[in-house]
This record gives structure tokens, sequence and C-alpha cells, in this order.
């Protein structure tokens, strides 16, 4: 049951008072009388009325129950009630992240929720309509059918190691569903997640949390980095923290390539991360793993994996009079080997990347460019010169391009004014005033920033490295699939080898199929552990872990902010029912107590 | 404080009262004569029967002309007009001082009005108070001026003791050498009862007319909610809390006893009169009381 006003409780306050006012009336009021004659039990009432009068006190009873009942109106309490419910269409909507596989008792949460989904299954009618989504890393309809199909459906769940985007599941989830029709989304959850916010809509949506609270301390970030020369060691990074409420003291168990383990012990207090760098001597190539000697609610983040992946840098071409912003960023960038030219030369292609700073206008057919300040002649594309650009810039939100770049911070004082049609890519900018744009085929990957850097504030922004780093692996997914470890539930860019199929197995050795997405085709790192990918080129490995802190922290704070959570109608519905039940009875409760102190109930 | 009590009687009330005379069923020897009715055969100016002569009887009264007709000795018969013995027992114990206006107070009222009657008629009147004990009263009056003395008495009884019916009626009887006409004024709220005091004046040969005073919230307490109720007389108190269901077992018991003193009363010969301080003393004396057996 939930209290949409807890408030109401306060009228709870009132059973005290009741009480006293019950105590100080049993100050009988002294009245003398000719005889006690003919007053009823007259020899034997005194001791027994001095305390417990039963008709004052069935009185007192009844209003202390009749006050609690009025406050649970108040708070207008509303419940879910098994069985009964009427619907056409319900979205159960599964979380199945990595800490729904902490244990809850014998079983797991996720067994937790499996077991309310299949009664709150049973409770549907068989002729309503049920989907069930999948929140993990990649939202997904597990099934979509009608009642008696869903049961077996929520028995084939599994959970993963990966982050549920809940919000993004529910927001799915409400799209299936028609509103005017009797339809409700039902989430079932731990709770172990954070900033979860609903949007108000037509559709009810219940919130289910399943499993019992629990700590847990877990590695959330374990990473190698190789050194820059001269000293070309290792560098392995290992994150730890401690979600259990009481301080903990174990051990980091780093492992290399079958080494003996190096120990770190570790102590950690309620609520602390703490990270830990060791150096190794000389580059390791190949796997990492961490591991804390400790057993806890969820197993799977006492170990993490990374693997060191130190394939042929990239080579990278910088033509132009010079940039030094560029030239500084491009020095630290990880895995790039840059050559410097005054120029470029079209059909230079032995570079996997170019970038042309300046320069002429140019015609470009294959490759992959990033354009700075240089005009390019292409049949979607159309300049009118240099000018300010007029008005505010308009940014293509969510384009991995622009992620985690606040464009909105950036003034550009000058710039080749760009007009981008289809299939040209306006990231930023008004029609025919693009100042970021990009362009995609079989054959060519370019970006283009139509204006001299400094003309414009970008340089001076916290974010030109982050962007840089956005035009870099857009321009060249396979250097996100470099990394030492990843992030479970992130995509895996499958090398592309040409006719040979590319061999992808998850940690429990099952072939991982590839997605397709705008980067190309990419493998969901949806397990904990090491993938191994095979392809002509070769045997790689990619290191996935859970590595968050939103799922090492177990604790169930899932909390609705009123305005969204009242997006449900339904509750709202039987937020009236129950207070009207809750107030008839305390009302009934009331005229059985007149009855009572009345008399007539003796 | 106390308060002053109001003049007792108006002069149109004590002129109605003046029709009014008592009288008794039984037969009684009375040492004066007086203006009252006996079927007592004795000397009196009305001629009654005749009876054949006995030793002792008083040659005055041997019919001579019968016996020069029959040579037997005949006695004349009269019936006798001898004065009555009126007694006014007052309750006077604390639960008399119950009520508003109190029941004393009233019973004052009833009694001296009584005793006019007995008085205007040269009945002698005799008036006794009584709680736990009997107290010493006036003494038996007959003539009329008495009547400011008695009023004085009246006026200055008090509400004070427990009632012990019984104990006290039984001394009166027992110490009272002439019985009479005996009013009862009486709440009857005693414990221990009121049978044996009536049934020891009874064998005394007392016509009893039992005067049932009580307070209208007597018989309909007004009470709701939690009361200590102290009890007038032995001060002991309960703890109640009042309501419907309460009163109307109040009402029940209350009504037992009233039927159970009307049957007892019935049963023995008493005339028994219940009345609440709510009726007027004029309708009391000239409709209730008039209409007993023992007043024409």
């Amino acid at each position: 049951m939930t209290l949409l006003q807890p408030l109401g409780l306060i009228g709870l306050s009132a059973v005290p008072l009741l009480v006293i006012l019950y105590f100080l009336s049993r100050r009988r009021t002294v009245r003398a009388v000719s005889s006690l004659l003919f007053w009823p039990h007259a020899t034997s009432e005194r001791k027994r009325t001095l305390h417990l009068d039963p008709r004052s006190s069935r009185s007192l009873l009844l209003q202390i129950a009749a006050v609690i009942f009025l406050s649970l109106a108040l708070t207008r309490p509303v419940v879910t009630l098994p069985g009964g419910i009427t619907r056409d269409e319900t979205v159960i909507v599964m979380d199945a992240s990595a800490s729904m596989k902490a244990r809850s008792g014998s079983a797991t949460r996720f067994d937790r929720a499996r077991e309310a989904a299949s009664r709150l299954i049973r409770t549907l009618p068989a002729s309503s309509s049920v989907r069930i989504v999948v929140a993990s890393a990649e939202n997904s309809i597990a099934y979509s059918g009608p009642q008696p199909g869903a049961l077996s459906a929520v028995t084939a769940l599994e959970p993963t190691d990966t982050t549920a985007h809940l919000e993004d599941a529910v927001s799915l989830a409400l799209a299936l569903l028609e509103p005017g029709r009797k339809n409700a989304v039902e989430v079932i959850t731990d709770g172990a997640v954070d900033g979860v916010s609903l949007r108000s809509t037509a559709i009810p949506v219940h919130m289910h949390v399943a499993g019992e609270d629990a700590g847990n301390m877990g590695i959330v970030g374990f990473t190698l980095r190789a050194q820059n020369p001269p000293s070309g060691g290792t560098e392995v990074l290992t994150t730890v923290a401690n979600f259990t409420g009481e301080t903990q003291e174990t051990t980091l168990h780093l492992t290399f390539d079958g080494e003996p383990p190096v120990n770190r012990p570790v102590v950690l207090a309620p609520e602390e991360t703490a990270s830990y760098l060791i150096v190794r001597d000389g580059k390791s190539p190949g796997r990492a793993t961490a591991a804390l000697d400790i057993t806890d609610a969820l197993a799977e983040d006492n170990t993490a994996f990374a693997v060191s992946n130190y394939e042929r840098p990239l080579s990278l071409l910088l033509a132009g009079p010079g940039n030094l912003f560029l030239e500084r960023i491009l020095a630290v960038y990880p895995g790039l080997r840059v050559t410097r030219s005054e120029r470029y030369e079209p059909g230079e292609n032995r570079y996997d990347l170019v970038i042309i700073d300046g320069g002429e206008e140019t015609a470009l057919e294959a490759g992959r460019f990033l354009l700075v300040n240089t005009p390019l002649r292409a049949p979607w594309l159309s300049t009118r010169g240099y000018g300010a650009p007029r008005g505010t810039a308009v940014r293509m939100t969510g384009h991995p391009l622009l992620a985690d770049v606040p464009w909105e911070n950036v003034t550009v004082f000058r710039a080749l004014l760009s007009d981008v049609s289809p299939p040209g890519i306006s990231v930023v900018g008004r029609n025919g005033n693009s100042l970021f744009f990009a362009y995609r085929d079989q054959r060519l990957r370019l970006v283009s920033l139509p204006f001299d850097l400094r003309d414009s504030t970008l340089v001076l922004t916290p974010s030109f490295p982050i962007l840089m780093d956005n035009i870099l692996r857009w321009l060249r997914p396979d250097l996100t699939a470099r990394q030492a470890s990843h992030k479970t539930g992130e995509l895996l860019p499958v090398p592309s080898t040409g006719a040979q199929p590319v061999q992808i197995t998850d940690p429990a050795g099952r072939p991982v199929t590839p997605v397709e997405t705008e980067h190309g085709p990419a493998a969901i790192l949806s397990e904990h552990g090491v993938y191994r990918i095979v392809s002509a080129a070769g045997e790689t490995f990619a290191a996935a872990n859970i590595s968050d802190v939103a799922e090492a922290n177990l604790h169930p704070r899932l909390s609705v902010p009123a305005a969204a959570d009242e997006a449900t109608v339904e509750k709202r519905h039987s937020g009236v029912l129950l207070p009207l039940i809750f107030m008839c009875a305390a009302l009934l409760l009331l005229g059985m107590e007149w009855y009572v102190r009345d008399g007539r109930g003796a | 404080m106390r308060q002053p009590r109001a003049a007792l009687f108006d002069s149109a009330f004590l002129a109605r009262l003046e029709h009014i005379s008592f009288v008794t069923r039984r037969a009684r020897k009375s040492h004066l004569r007086g203006e009252h009715t006996t079927l007592h055969r004795g000397a009196s100016l009305e001629f009654a029967d005749y009876r054949q002569y006995q030793p002792g009887d008083d040659f005055r009264y041997i019919d001579w002309n019968i016996y020069s007709r029959t040579h037997r000795l005949f006695v004349k018969l009269f019936q006798a007009e001898e004065n009555l013995n009126i007694h006014i027992l007052l309750d006077t114990s604390r639960s008399m001082g119950f009520g508003t206006p109190p029941k004393l107070e009233y019973a004052a009222r009833v009694a001296a009005a009584l005793a006019y009657v007995g008085v205007h008629n040269l009945d002698r009147v005799a008036i006794t108070s009584f709680s736990d004990t009997l107290s010493r009263g006036l003494p038996a009056m007959d003539r009329r001026s008495d009547i400011v003395h008695l009023l004085r008495h009246l006026e200055s009884l008090k509400a004070d003791g427990r009632t012990d019916f019984n104990t006290s009626l039984s001394r009166y009887g027992s110490s009272t050498p002439r019985a009479g006409l005996a009013f009862i004024i009486s709440d009857l709220l005693d414990e221990g009862g009121y049978q044996t005091g009536l049934e020891a004046l009874l064998r005394r040969g007392f016509d009893i007319v039992l005067i049932h005073l009580l307070d209208p919230a007597e018989i309909n307490p007004e009470l709701t909610g939690a009361y200590r109720l102290v009890d007038s007389e032995t001060e002991r108190s309960v703890d109640l809390d009042v309501d419907r269901s309460l009163l109307q077992a109040y009402r029940a018991r209350s009504g037992r006893f009233f039927q159970q003193a009307q049957a007892f009363c019935f049963q023995n010969g008493i005339e028994y009169v219940r009345v609440t301080t709510a009726v007027s003393l004029q309708t009391l004396m000239l409709e209730y009381i008039r209409t007993g057996v023992y007043v024409r």
C-alpha cells in the first residue's frame, strides 16, 4: 500500500489526545443521591469502573479505530489488489540489471522479480495482452502476446551484467500502449537505481520492488593504460566501493597473465570509494584480473577483467600550416602516430585518418577526414563564402559527435557559411548556416568544422578534447575496441575484415551475434568477463566489467517524485476508492461508538 | 444555610381541608367522646341494637319497657361517637432532604395538613418523626389552638440520620398505648426494608395510610455520563457511567420496588399512596387522600 499524502498520518496524533481525554473523563462528577438502592451493581461497580469500564473502553477503542481509519483516508492510500484487475494490455518492465543478480534470501532478486511478475500475470484476464520489456543496457521486448504465454516468457528471462536504463524502458513500455484504454505499465525492479524520473502520462505506471535490501562491496573500475615513452610501463587502476554499511578490511588480488597475484590490502569505510594504482614494468600484452577477497550479496562485481590490446597505432596525417591546438591534443591521444604535412595531396590514402586544417577547396571520395576551415566540394553541400553566423546554433542533440559537449558554450565569430543537405548531416547550425557537419558512405567518412578554430571559443572550452575524441572515434570506430576494459552493456565494434566472418564469443563461450549500429556492426557486451574475437586479423580479446557504482550499491533507493509518480491515473482512481472505504469505516465506527456510548449496545 | 420555608398553607386550602374528616375501620376504645363514629357500641345518642343483659352492664341502659312486656332483661346498645387517635409518622432521614423541593419540606406540609384535619375534627393528633431513631415529638393534641405549635414543630424538622424504618415503627407501635390511624410519610429508601415495621404497627391495631413520597428525579433520574454517586444516608459512593441502559435498569429496579411496596400494602390492608413532590399539596389532600377509605 502506498500513501500518496503521508502527511495525513498527522491525524494519528489525535489518538493520544483521545486517550488523555478518556482518562480525564474518568474523573467523575460527584453527585449526591438520596439512595443507591435502585442503582444497578451498586456494591461492586466501583472497582470495576475505576479503571476498565468495558463500555467506555469499547467506546475509546472505537474512537481510536475511527481516528486511525480517518487518518488513513486522509493519506490517500493506494494499493494494488491481487486479482480482479481489468486490463486490455499490460507491459511488464523487468529490471535485468546486474544488481538483480544479488542474493535475496535463498534466491536472487531476479528470481523474486520473476515470482512477482508471474503473480501479476496470473491476476490479469486471460483475454488481455501482455508485453514484457527487459530493461538492461539495451532495452528489448522479450514477449508480446496473450496473457497465458507470458508466464513461460517470464520464466525464461535472465538478468544481465549491465546497467538498466529503467527510465528508457518505461518510456518504451508507455510507447507500446495506447492511451485511453485500460492499460498499465508494471515495473518490477529491485529499486537499486538512480535518477529515475517518470513523466506524467495518462497510462498508469506501477512500481514493484522485488528482493531484500543488501550490502555489497565491489570493483567499480578496472583499467590498464600504457605509459608514454620513455617509461613504457603499464598503469593498472582499480577502483573499489564499499556499500556494506560497515568498514571492510579485505585484500585485492591483481593477476597478470597467470603470474603470481599482487596483493593489495583494502580498507574501506561505509559508502567509501577508493582507487588503487599499480605500475607494472613493461607493457603487458595479456589479460589482467582483479579480485576482491570477500563474500557478499553480489559476487559478479568482486572480480574485474582487463585486456591490453596494443595494436599498431593509427596513422594520422595533419595537413595544414600548423595548428597548436590540434597538435597538442593529437600528441597526447593514445594509439596515434601523427604525421605533419603542409598540405593534403588529393588521392593520398596511406593514412588511417587525415586532418586538413585550412587550404583550398577540395573534393574527397574515400577515406576518413576531419576538415577544419577547409572548403569542400560535394553535391550535398553549398558554401557562400565567409561571414558571421546568424542566430543561435541549433544542435542535433543525442548525436555521438556531440556526446558530453555543451555546444551552447561555444561562440563562432566567423565561419564558412555552409548549407548542408542530406545525406550530409548538420550536427550544429541552422539551415544554410552549418557550423559542424558530417558525412558518411561506404567509402568516405568526414567531419567538418567550417571555421578557423581561432575565430571561435571552441578551443577555449574544456570540452574541446572531448569533441576531438568524439570526432576521432566517429571516424575510426575501431579505436573503441582498443580499450583495455569496457563497461558491460557497451557496444564493441566488430572489425571489418572483408568477406571473412568475425566470430565473437561471450565469457561463457556462447557465440554473440553482432547488431547493426550507426557505427557499423557491433557486439553488445552484456556479460561480465572476457570476450573472444576471432577475425582474419587474428584473435583479440575484450574485457567487460559491471564497473558501475549504481549497480554495486544494492540498497533500494528508487524514489519516484510525486509529480512524476502521480502520472498514474489508475493510482489516482484507486486513491479515491480506498480513502472512501476508510472514510466509511470511520463513520461506521463512529456510529457504533455512539451506539455503545449511548448504552444501546450494552 | 437553610432557606426559610414558605407559608405552609393558604386560607382557602385550609377552608377546604375543614370539610375532610378521618374514619377508621376498626373498633376503638376511646376515653373521650368525640365526633368520630365507630362500630363500638357504647354511650351515644344514636340507638343501634339490643342484647341480653349480662352481669356488669350499666343498669341505665336496661330497657325497662321490654322487661315489662317480656320479663327479660335487655340492654340498649348505642352507636358510640368517640374521638380518633391520629398518628403522623414522618421520615426525617437524610434521604428526605433530597429533591427540589426537599421531600421533607413537602412531607412536613402534608403532615401539617393531616394534623389540621385531625385537630379540626377534635381528634387526638400525635406527630412523631423518625430516622434511625424515634424523636420525642410533640405531645398528642386535640385542640385547634395546638395547631400553631404543631406547625412550628414541623418547620423545625431537619433531614438527618439514616433510615431505620422497621426499628423505628416497631418501637413506635410498642410504645404507643393507643392505636389509631397512622399516616406514615416516608420515601421507604431503607435497605433494611419496611415490611417489618408496618407489620408491627398492624399487629398493634393501627390503621395505616402509607404516603410514599418521592422526588421526580428519583423516579426518572436525568443523569448522563460518568458520575460518582454518593448515598445521602450511608455516604457510600459508587462510580457509574450512566447511560441509557443503566437508566433503564434503574427504572426497572425502582418500578419493581414500587410494585412490591404497593402489593405488600394491599395484602395487609394498608392504604398506599405514592406521590412525588411535583404533585401539589391540594391535589394530594383533596384527591389522593380524600378518595381513600379512611377519609370522608
